[in-house]
């Protein structure tokens, strides 16, 4: 009724009442009367606690406890078993008894008639089965093989039973997969060059260290618990220095805190090595002992690089880079930890390759404390037993065919000789999370049938014909390892699954029932069998004796949680590399096979064109891992809408104030969302961070392309996507 | 929207005890009002003053356990209004009895009680709001604002029910031409106060102003005060019509001030 | 001597993540929209040089509450150790505690229709337990405080965006960021 005046007052009762109405089915029920003390309020029912496994993509990979009483989890946190984790959950974790008893879950299969209508009719599990399973035998009859079937599948639970998608496609025959990931590719590659493998310190020697780079990390939003171990090593006086293109909220709490110019972190690098090496300043024997190239590379720097220079093109002042330059030369161990995002970029790889030199040179690799830290897969060694049955008799093709996840629509499109005409997509959401989602569209349009398996009706089951309600880790069985620490988390099943939903597991051995009642012999994977005896399975010697662990059931009973051993937490401890030459190779030959320059050289970032000059970055946001959590209503409670930020030179030259609404576009796309003013961003950069608001239709993709980063190929099939060299205008909407 | 039974009950509550005064006070002095008159006048104010209290209630989460209310009565304001202002509908009624029974030596006994219960009712009530937390709210102004809603609708009522009845004999434009004029002075001390005060007050009067419900309530404000004015010479104009016809524009703008009290209470 | 139990905010530890506030909400099963502890943007200047800096607060467990004062039915107590509790069974939702309130902590429960507020976890403390935003803070920033036993060293009682203190004397105090160096580009 009252218009400006009263608007936001309005809006606020308006969002309480509705989310009133959201808690009455679910939170209420339970919710104590008064301030019961809760121990008394316990003693009623039949109080059970259960280890589960936060299986999210994301560093911290947690140990939790849940907190189980009649049946009903009541709360759910951190194990304190495990010393990374402390008995303690990020934001995201702690919303996890809503996101089990969320009244957005899909509760049962249902059919959609017409993409994207809303048309949804409830279909039984048979149904379901029967409607895919009658597809798949289809194509396999007109098109000789199962390859028009391509699986999307990601990060969504990194359970390792969840493997069990991509095993019952594999079980039918070969098919087509979503190859790469739009993850840590180009640095990865770089890391594979520089030592065979990306392989990073155990994160609870932040503590040894003697200085800390984050070079493009956010931890406090992505990894709290490492963020934890960066505080406690600051007030222990160990100097934190953020460089980044914004102010992050770690970069808030650095000593020092170095804001470089987007995508000359290579350069940054290279400046550094000048200086150290003019200045003796590097570690001869390490190099001289422990790598190959370092001459080469050595004459590359003195003929290429000056500080000047590195200082003009990164906007850092060259008194800044000495300075940064000296300290981290000379303090022992100095560690830094390399982010994600900043290797998502045209030469991400380059400039990871560029910093991993200026930790070799140094001599800090292979040091407790020290490393240059990017991800690690070391403790991933399962039997990944789910996938290993191959395609029946008779499949047609030889075997499998991949797209490149990080151009799916397009790839999709372009494939023929047979063409893609199903997807079954789980544990993704490639409508909100894969650039150019027009293009996605698309590549779905030309499908006959889409599976997607999910817990929320999000903008990729919005666009399916099926969707199967999958489980919550609490209401299935698994095992979880990190690819940042070394601990190993069970998952037990703490509750009945919830309606009629089904671990991925469940699904590949229904669908494979149906298959072999309609046509026996056409799926491998097994039709029955137990979870446990499933996640039993993954478990071999080596890992056992990694963890020092029995069996599955042995650390279950044991709460929950094991570390690996100490002779794998310090990353090339042994200082033998996993390169061809097996020292620390300056000089790749490897790098030069896939194209690249074989030494760690300085590559131009992209540059802007003219129409759209300003960079638009989708970092990481923390209230959410890519599409999930942010949409929970406990978190829109606090953040109800995305926004861009923008700095007030910029705000100021497009006569934007806070709050206002902002038009961003591209030749990809363009979205209207709220300005946030702010001088956390650079004058020449927007920022719209990632994430699935509910009710929202639109995503940070939307003006994304599908640009390559340069490097990927060699260890994870793809070249990226260089997401974070995005370039848009914006104007007041 | 959400205190929309509070502006309903401190503006009929207030309405109900001035009137209640003002008839008191009239039959008091003059003894010309008619049993029957005083009966339908007094019942009437029963009347709002208890629908005041039944719309208070729209406000509580739990009204059924609204009696609770006068628990802390040593420290809590509301307490002391509630109570208070219990105490002076239930004098009310008795007032109204009296009427009826035709007592005019208890009539102006307990008519005399319920005036000052009801005063300090409007005083716990208008204490209930001065509070820092809320700048706006924290200030004197509140108090004449609630006083002067009585002493504006209060008379305004009763003498046009008077007018109605043929035995009005006071000339009431001039009673309400001088609370107008109070009123003038207390919204500009209150706007005044409100732009020195904390930022909180600011906004509360830059809220206020800038929305078009400012200006109606000033526009009903300034006809009232002109027919009143016109009025007070010209005794043709002081009927029942007038008076009603200012009433109403007086209610809807001391309704809407109220109401703009509360929606633009910043709190701190 | 009684005691004097009153948070102490760590905003240098503090990185604005509201596990604090969504730990809380998990464990006393609130509402969606119910929040006994609050994480606040604070003004981006707030120490000089620009950084994001957040302030948790829940209830202040005042030394002078107003809320108690306003509450028409006694639903408040201080207790000996200085925890405000609010008992929910006496409040009949009049709402006036939120409005006293300088920090507007007491909430309405759409769905109870009753005021909600923080209790220090007193039923946790009573048995050796810290209250849950306390325990799950993952950065250790929220600590629970004998103001009567300590003074903690760099503790202050008041921070931009807290409101004037000497109205009901909040216990709550803060540790506040120390900013550190910046070579920024604009």
């Amino acid at each position: 009724m009252l218009t400006e005046n009263f608007s936001r007052r309005t809006f606020l009762k308006g969002s309480a009442s509705l989310s009133a109405l959201l808690g009455l089915g679910v939170a209420t029920s339970q919710a104590p009367k008064g301030l019961i003390p809760k121990a008394q309020a316990k003693s009623n029912g039949k109080v059970e606690q259960f280890y589960n496994a936060c299986p999210r993509n994301c560093y911290d990979t947690c140990s939790i406890v849940t907190t189980v009483e009649d049946g009903r989890i009541t709360f759910i946190t951190g194990n304190e078993k495990n010393t990374y984790t402390k008995g303690r959950l990020c934001v995201k974790g702690n919303t996890y008894p809503r996101v089990v008893y969320s009244p957005d879950r899909i509760k049962y299969p249902m059919r959609q008639k017409g993409r994207g209508s809303g048309n949804w009719e409830r279909i039984s599990w048979d149904e379901a089965y029967t409607i895919i399973a009658k597809k798949i035998l289809a194509i396999k009859k007109e098109y000789g093989s199962t390859l028009p079937i391509c699986l999307n599948k990601y990060s969504g639970n990194f359970n390792i039973l969840n493997y069990a998608t991509e095993g019952m496609l594999s079980s039918i025959g070969y098919t087509t997969r979503a190859q790469g990931t739009p993850c840590d590719p180009a640095g990865s590659d770089a890391q594979g060059f520089d030592m065979g493998a990306p392989y990073n310190n155990d994160p609870e020697q932040f503590l040894d260290a003697d200085y800390i780079i984050l070079w493009g990390a956010n931890p406090a939003w992505t990894s709290a618990h490492s963020m934890y171990f960066i505080e406690q090593a600051k007030e222990r006086g160990t100097k934190l220095v953020v460089i980044d293109p914004l102010i992050t909220q770690t970069a808030s709490k650095a000593d020092e805190y170095i804001q470089v110019k987007a995508s000359t972190d290579g350069a940054l690098a290279l400046g550094m090595i000048r200086y150290i090496l003019d200045h003796q300043l590097y570690d001869k024997n390490w190099v001289s002992q422990n790598s190959i190239g370092f001459n080469e590379f050595f004459s590359y720097v003195k003929k290429n690089i000056t500080v000047e220079w590195a200082a003009e093109k990164t906007g850092v002042p060259k008194p800044v880079i000495e300075r940064i330059a000296r300290e981290y030369a000379t303090a022992k161990p100095a560690n830094i930890w390399i982010g994600f995002g900043m290797q998502r970029h045209v030469n991400g790889g380059a400039m990871v390759r560029a910093i991993d030199a200026l930790a070799a040179i140094t001599g800090n690799i292979g040091k407790k404390g020290g490393g240059v830290n990017y991800i690690g897969e070391e403790t991933w060694g399962f039997n990944y037993s789910t996938m290993g049955f191959g395609a029946p008799e008779g499949s047609g093709g030889e075997a499998d065919r991949y797209v490149n996840m990080n151009n799916f629509g397009a790839q999709v499109l372009d494939a023929n000789d047979p063409p893609i005409k199903m997807m079954w997509i789980a544990c993704r959401n490639p409508m909100a999370q894969d650039p150019e989602p027009t293009v996605v569209k698309k590549a779905f349009d030309q499908m006959d049938l889409i599976v997607t398996a999910d817990l929320y009706m999000n903008k990729t089951v919005e666009y399916s014909d099926i969707v199967l309600p999958v489980t919550t880790p609490f209401e299935s069985v698994g095992v979880n390892v990190s690819y940042w620490h070394y601990w190993m988390n069970v998952n037990e099943q703490a509750i009945k699954p919830l309606y009629e939903t089904k671990s991925d597991l469940e699904i590949a051995m229904g669908l494979s029932k149906k298959l072999n009642q309609l046509k026996p012999g056409s799926c491998t994977f097994p039709v029955t069998g137990d979870p446990l005896d499933w996640v039993e399975k993954e478990m071999n010697d080596d890992i056992k004796a990694l963890f020092n662990v029995k069996s599955w059931d042995d650390l279950r009973k044991n709460g929950g949680t094991a570390k690996a051993n100490e002779s794998i937490t310090v990353a090339w401890k042994d200082l033998k590399f996993r390169t061809p030459s097996g020292k620390y190779e300056f000089y790749s030959k490897t790098a030069a096979e896939y194209g690249h320059h074989p030494l760690p050289i300085f590559t131009e970032e992209y540059k802007a064109p003219k129409e759209y000059p300003i960079r638009c970055m989708s970092p990481h946001w923390k209230f959410g891992i890519h599409s999930q959590f942010q949409h929970q209503d406990w978190l829109m409670a606090i953040q109800a809408h995305p926004f861009l930020e923008i700095h007030p030179d910029l705000a100021k030259k497009k006569s934007i104030r806070d709050q206002d609404m902002v038009k961003i576009i591209n030749e990809t796309g363009y979205m209207t969302l709220p300005a946030k003013i702010t001088k956390m961003v650079p004058a020449d950069t927007v920022v719209m961070y990632e994430g699935w608001w509910k009710g929202v239709n639109y995503t940070e993709n939307f003006t994304v392309k599908a640009l390559q980063e340069d490097m990927g190929e060699h260890l994870k099939g793809q070249r990226g996507i260089a997401f974070h060299d995005n370039f848009v205008n914006i104007e007041k909407a | 929207m959400h205190d929309l039974p509070l502006v309903i009950f401190t503006v009929l509550s207030q309405l109900a005890i001035g009137g209640f005064v003002t008839l008191w006070w009239f039959d008091r002095k003059n003894k010309t009002i008619t049993r029957s008159t005083g009966l339908i006048i007094s019942c009437s104010l029963v009347v709002l003053g208890g629908i005041a209290v039944l719309v208070s209630l729209f406000h509580l989460g739990q009204p059924f356990a609204a009696y609770r209310a006068i628990l802390n009565i040593k420290v809590s304001w509301l307490s002391r209004e509630v109570t208070f202002y219990g105490g002076f509908v239930g004098l009310s009624v008795l007032y109204t009895w009296f009427w009826l029974k035709d007592m005019p030596a208890r009539r102006s006994l307990i008519g005399g009680i319920a005036t000052i219960i009801g005063a300090i009712a409007i005083f716990s009530s208008a204490k209930i709001y001065m509070i820092p937390a809320i700048p706006a709210w924290n200030s004197v102004t509140t108090m004449f604002a609630f006083f002067l809603t009585s002493i504006i609708l209060g008379p305004l009522f009763v003498g046009l029910l008077l007018a109605f009845r043929g035995e009005l004999s006071v000339n009431i434009s001039r009673i309400s031409i001088f609370s107008l004029i109070a009123a003038a002075i207390v919204m500009i001390l209150y706007f005044s106060s409100l732009q020195s005060g904390l930022p909180q007050a600011v906004e509360a009067a830059r809220l206020t102003t800038h929305h078009f419900i400012f200006w109606i309530r000033l526009f009903t404000f300034v006809i009232a005060f002109a027919i009143l004015s016109l009025s007070i010479k010209n005794k043709a104009m002081c009927n029942a019509k007038i008076y009603s016809f200012v009433f109403v524009l007086l209610f809807i703008s001391e309704f809407l001030a109220r109401f703009q009290f509360y929606e633009t209470a910043n709190h701190l | 001597m009684a005691k004097k139990l009153g948070f102490l905010v760590n905003i240098e530890r503090c990185i604005g993540c509201h596990a604090c506030e969504i730990s809380c909400k998990s464990f006393y099963q609130l509402e969606p929209n119910m929040r006994r502890r609050r994480v606040q943007e604070l003004p981006e200047d707030v120490v000089g040089t620009p950084v994001r800096a957040f302030v948790s607060t829940a209830c202040n467990h005042c030394d002078d509450p107003a809320c108690k004062k306003a509450c028409p039915v006694g639903a408040y107590t201080k207790r000996e150790d200085g925890i405000v509790v609010h008992n929910q069974d006496l409040c009949i939702g009049c709402q006036m505690c939120g409005k006293a309130c300088p920090y507007s902590v007491p909430m309405f429960n759409p769905v109870k229709k009753k005021m909600d507020k923080c209790s220090m976890c007193y039923d946790r403390l009573d048995v050796g337990q810290l209250p849950i935003c306390v325990e799950k803070c993952p950065l250790e920033a929220i600590q629970i405080v004998d103001y009567n036993e300590v003074q903690p060293a760099n503790a202050v009682s008041e921070i931009p965006t807290f409101a004037d203190t000497s109205i009901t004397h909040p216990t709550t105090h803060f540790i506040l960021h120390k900013p550190g160096k910046q070579s920024r580009r604009f």
